[in-house]
């Protein structure tokens, strides 16, 4: 295609065209089919180009990202292991009954919701540690999502209703694939039902499969609960 | 200030695509490694929302019913719904209706935009993505690519550019390849 007609398009689609230039321009969008089909082919071109460029733009931040992760990974590791030692140095001081245990070790898991879109009563009260209102919302709700259906596991474990704790991690560890974080996550908190029941076979069963599988979010934690159990 | 991804100038482009980033990557990230997905697959999928949306905002069909974040947001979940059937993995019902009733676009597919570009020699996409997307001039262009002079730069871009626009037409003006 020749440069003018190139130039002409790249005027009018930076809207730098004026006038008369411009409604001829818009003429022959309607009349010239050869033109108008080259003007679309253009600027589909542009914009392949530009979301290139987008493409590029984001591989970037997300690697920058990635970066800043891994160093705060790094100081995140050494409070939590800070933090670890207290604790043990706390369990051990008391003696380690399984409740005692279990205090040291849960924490809510962080579930973000979605604010601007999924407006839940139920997740609201979850981040507020307001757990017996979390299970009276959700235990009404016609359909659980993922996440609700976590923080209401969660809930019933820390309301001590271990055996619908249980159930509930169970139905998600069912509906979820080994390689799922949901899957993993669900496996700590039902470690931590049975800890919370005294069942320590169980909860040494569990912990086990926790750190064998070297890409468990939860691998520190049950490292350290099975040495606290021995 | 998120439509400004669409802006033609650089550092208010890149301002406002680090803002969505920030305001919307860990959403979707927990999204799809709630179901099914890991960290690479929320990346990727991020990256095809933000073209879908930028696409979008520069065909003028984001008529600005729900926020930006919201609507990306969607895009996000509906693509990766998708990806979900293609990997033959069940998907719950009632949230393929949530997005059936959500008019969202369908993101583009990164491959094929991706075998477009690729078919283009790495100096052309160069060249093309500093003038049209970086808007840098043809006397930077002339000095980045170390050519003889602005009129060469000119030429050289021009040749790239036909050689994008002859690929695009030859794909059956495979406009359905591009199609939103």
């Amino acid at each position: 295609m020749e440069n003018t007609k190139i130039e002409l398009f790249e005027r009018h689609l930076a809207n730098e065209l004026v006038n008369e230039e411009f409604n001829s321009f818009q003429r022959r969008l309607v009349e010239d089919k050869t033109f108008r089909e080259d003007y679309d082919d253009f600027k589909e071109s542009v914009l392949l180009i530009e979301s290139e460029g987008i493409r590029s733009e984001l591989v970037v931040l997300m690697n920058k990202r990635n970066v800043k992760s891994s160093q705060y990974w790094w100081y995140f590791t050494v409070a939590a292991s800070i933090m670890l030692v207290i604790a043990i140095v706390f369990i051990f001081q008391k003696g380690k009954s399984s409740e005692d245990l279990y205090i040291a070790y849960f924490e809510p898991y962080p579930i973000v919701t979605l604010r601007s879109q999924d407006i839940n009563v139920g997740l609201e009260f979850y981040s507020d540690q307001n757990y017996k209102k979390v299970v009276e919302v959700l235990s009404i709700q016609k359909a659980l999502t993922v996440e609700e259906r976590l923080a209401f596991g969660i809930a019933l474990l820390e309301l001590n209703q271990i055996e619908l704790s249980l159930d509930t991690f169970e139905f998600l560890r069912n509906d979820f694939s080994k390689n799922s974080f949901i899957y993993r996550t669900s496996q700590w908190y039902s470690s931590l039902c049975y800890l919370r029941k005294g069942e320590y076979d169980s909860v040494n069963q569990i912990l086990n499969k926790i750190v064998n599988d070297p890409r468990h979010e939860y691998i520190t934690e049950a490292y350290s609960l099975l040495d606290d159990l021995r | 200030m998120s439509e400004n991804i669409s802006s033609g100038i650089p550092a208010i482009r890149s301002d406002a695509l680090k803002q969505l980033y920030n305001t919307c990557y860990s959403p979707v990230e927990n999204y799809v490694t709630a179901r099914h997905g890991d960290v690479e697959d929320a990346k990727d999928i991020f990256q095809e929302g933000v073209i879908a949306f930028f696409q979008s905002l520069k065909k003028g069909t984001f008529r600005g019913d729900s926020s930006h974040q919201t609507y990306l947001m969607a895009i996000c979940k509906r693509r990766w719904l998708d990806v979900l059937r293609g990997r033959k993995i069940l998907v719950n019902y009632e949230e393929i209706q949530v997005f059936r009733e959500e008019e969202v676009v369908f993101s583009p597919d990164e491959k094929k935009l991706k075998s477009v570009l690729g078919l283009l020699k790495e100096s052309c996409r160069t060249i093309l993505l500093a003038f049209y997307y970086e808007s840098k001039s043809m006397k930077d262009i002339q000095t980045l690519f170390s050519l003889g002079s602005e009129q060469a730069a000119k030429n050289k871009k021009m040749r790239c550019l036909n050689e994008l626009m002859a690929i695009v037409k030859s794909r059956r003006l495979n406009r359905d390849d591009f199609k939103l």
